[in-house]
């Protein structure tokens, strides 16, 4: 298992997940799979935003041990 | 390095000027923007000094990153004593005039005294000039401005300043415009700028601005910037944020989000993107803070939408360094002289719109062009209005009172007249014109608690029953009623814990009922706001930048780049407290007494919403700045104490601490 950290909307949050976003996943994961732990699948993660560490990433990208990954993101300000 | 260690100070009343040398221990103390002119206004500002008076200081500051190569560097401000809150005041802006100030060869332009006559100040390589502004007086600010490029342009265009109508009729809640449609809106500084007679000011140029470790900033743009770029568009249509918006006001727990993802919304639509969210989450005040969403139901809201408004987008608007571009250049071919126009930002959106139950997208761009030419704060211009109807609906006014106008919730009509009675100080719009809080002493028959402000400034378009850390900022910050500084929304954002340790890291999925209580825990992410928004005043770095997080825009890499000080990040956090804490001071010294400073009843939840996202919130706000100002080392009065002054290197600010200072005077 490898140990990420996820930034989302609280209408994502589930068990998955401790109250600092980490989660815990196998080792050998991809971006797909981290959704589907968030409940978020086709056809909805084919359009929600996301990225890794700060960049964009295709869905079959695999996941290290630490990244950051952070999910549909709607900051109001200004 | 960063800073050019040398301010301008002009003085209207004889027409004279001084540069002056600042000792570089100033600016290791308090970098430079409003660090820079929160030192020299509280060494210059005669206490109780009359904010209309010639002896004001209008300042206008450039940040320390501004011209080094930082992405998002672009912000100036305009700082002074604000006479519609008596407190300290500024404004903060951007376009193109930020580097413009450091090209000059100055890090600050000060300004006291008043001339006789209108004028303007030309500032280029060969010299510095007092002009007449007779024939610009009575001007618009978009036509000042394009008078005076043409009049001034050499290889390029200048940058240039000015206010409007509003401004020249010393309006209270008049701003400082530049770039056809931005405006340092804030504070009444529009209205200082008229009391001293002076129109613009046009700044030409060309000279090098030093960086201590340019590859250095270039390097963390560089990565920056890759990350904004590689940010996939946003698919969903703007009613999707309707919907998220629905059900993040159900959700009874709190999220950490990225910023970094924002970028893609904020592209898209700019900061009006947020607006349906806003709205159905609890983040946008309705009804002059007496409604809700169901006043400002689907029908309404739609016909505001993002989508609406980006169709009428010609071009993107981009800020001095900005990647983003969260602006807009917009062509609307029935609005006459008004057909090409700035996009209307959130605050203007909103307080036009839900605030005063306006559906009509068309009056929205109109007010918005008509008040930037104006250079009249649309904030408190709304609150203002907004106040006015609720004093009609009641009774309080009348027709007559009105020259005959009916005033209506929902009516743009009527609205826009009031509007430009306002700028004209025609009629009622005399009164109205100084802010809704002067109105209401004016008026009174308890029309007091219908005018929603703190400390005499309309409160913006984000409400503190939704996220009370707004509630809080508006009520303790030094520049009351600002809503750029801290929530716990913006805490969770600037992810300031992965650079300073001491600061604890925002939990997701715990309880949003832990918002509302006066806790240790919720003041020193307050304080950490304060603090690490004044070093971003300091550098001259964007919201919209910073809100993605410092592990995507890192200001304190950005600050040592550019200064090459050493400082850790938590030495930089301390420079911000001292900043905040000496804004506190100059309030004190000016006779402020912090606790009046509080927001609006009904924004606090008094009495509370029966109905909404907000229904039942109420927020003790009265306990939240106690514990604020215990955690900044402040007084139960809100009084920074000697030994917090002790501590931050700020007991005798008037004291020559740094040595001689070097003076030039020359005769304009």
């Amino acid at each position: 298992m490898i140990k990420i950290k996820i930034f989302c909307p609280a209408i994502f949050h589930n068990e998955s997940m401790d109250e600092y976003g980490n989660m815990a996943i196998e080792d050998g994961a991809c971006l797909k799979d981290v959704l589907k732990k968030l409940n978020i699948k086709w056809p909805l993660n084919k359009f929600i935003n996301y990225n890794v560490n700060g960049f964009s990433a295709p869905l079959d990208q695999i996941i290290k041990d630490g990244d950051e990954i952070a999910v549909f993101s709607v900051i109001s300000g200004g | 390095m960063g800073y050019i260690g040398k301010i301008l100070k002009i003085n209207l009343d004889d027409g004279n000027y001084e540069e002056q040398k600042i000792p570089d221990g100033v600016y290791r103390k308090y970098l430079s923007g409003i660090g820079l002119a929160s030192y020299y206004l509280s060494r210059e500002m005669k206490p109780f000094c009359d904010p209309m008076g010639p002896d004001n200081i209008l300042g206008f500051v450039s940040g320390i990153c501004t011209g080094s190569g930082a992405l998002f560097s672009g912000r100036w401000m305009a700082v002074c004593k604000s006479p519609l809150t008596g407190t300290w005041g500024d404004a903060n802006c951007g376009g193109n005039f930020a580097p413009a100030i450091k090209k000059c060869g100055y890090d600050a332009i000060f300004i006291t005294g008043k001339s006789d006559s209108p004028v303007y100040v030309y500032i280029g390589n060969h010299g510095i000039t007092l002009e007449s502004a007779e024939k610009l007086w009575g001007k618009d600010s978009v036509e000042t401005e394009e008078i005076l490029k043409e009049k001034h342009y050499l290889k390029k265009d200048p940058a240039v300043v000015c206010i409007g109508k509003a401004g020249e009729n010393l309006s209270l809640i008049s701003g400082i415009c530049n770039d056809g449609g931005r405006i340092a809106a804030r504070s009444g500084v529009g209205a200082v700028m008229g009391s001293k007679n002076l129109k613009a000011l046009v700044l030409d140029g060309y000279r090098p601005v030093k960086t201590f470790d340019r590859k250095r900033v270039r390097e963390h743009s560089k990565i920056l910037g890759g990350k904004i770029r590689s940010q996939k568009d946003f698919m969903f249509p703007d009613i999707a944020l309707k919907v998220f918006g629905k059900l993040d006001a159900k959700t009874k727990n709190t999220s950490v989000m990225d910023g970094m993802l924002t970028t893609s919304v904020m592209k898209k639509w700019g900061t009006t993107g947020s607006i349906n969210l806003s709205l159905e989450n609890g983040d946008a005040p309705v009804k002059n803070w007496k409604g809700s969403n169901r006043d400002f139901h689907g029908l309404k809201s739609l016909k505001i939408s993002p989508g609406k408004i980006a169709k009428r987008e010609e071009s993107k608007y981009h800020c001095y360094s900005c990647p983003l571009g969260c602006g807009g250049i917009c062509k609307i071919d029935d609005l006459g002289e008004y057909s090409r126009t700035h996009k209307p930002e959130y605050e203007t959106l909103n307080s036009f719109g839900p605030l005063l139950l306006n559906d009509d997208l068309d009056s929205i761009f109109k007010i918005n062009e008509l008040l930037n030419r104006a250079g009249m704060d649309t904030i408190s211009a709304a609150g203002t209005v907004a106040y006015a109807v609720e004093c009609f609906e009641k009774g309080i006014i009348t027709e007559k009172d009105m020259d005959g106008l009916i005033l209506k919730w929902g009516d743009s009509k009527s609205i826009i007249e009031l509007l430009e009675k306002m700028i004209n100080r025609e009629g009622i719009g005399d009164i109205l014109a100084d802010g809704s809080k002067k109105a209401s002493q004016i008026i009174g028959k308890g029309s007091e608690k219908f005018a929603v402000h703190a400390g005499g400034q309309e409160l913006p378009a984000h409400d503190g029953r939704h996220d009370p850390g707004y509630a809080l900022h508006y009520s303790v910050e030094p520049t009351p009623g600002r809503h750029t500084i801290g929530s716990y929304q913006y805490y969770g954002s600037f992810q300031l814990w992965r650079e300073v340790k001491s600061l604890p890291e925002a939990k997701a999925g715990t309880p949003k009922s832990g918002m509302y209580v006066a806790s240790e825990n919720n003041a020193i992410m307050s304080k950490a706001c304060s603090e690490y928004k004044m070093l971003c005043d300091c550098a001259g770095l964007c919201l919209f930048g910073i809100m993605m997080g410092v592990q995507h825009l890192n200001t304190f890499e950005y600050l040592e780049a550019a200064t090459g000080f050493g400082y850790s990040p938590q030495e930089y956090m301390e420079i911000g407290h001292r900043i905040q804490t000496l804004r506190q001071l100059f309030n004190i010294k000016q006779g402020i007494k912090p606790a009046e400073m509080i927001q609006a009843k009904r924004a606090s939840g008094d009495p509370e919403l029966e109905i909404g996202p907000n229904k039942n919130k109420k927020i003790h706000i009265e306990e939240m700045a106690k514990k604020y100002w215990e955690i900044m080392g402040w007084d139960e009065n809100g009084t920074p104490k000697p030994e917090t002054l002790e501590a931050l290197g700020i007991e005798d600010i008037s004291a020559d601490e740094f040595g001689e200072e070097e003076v030039e005077e020359y005769e304009l």
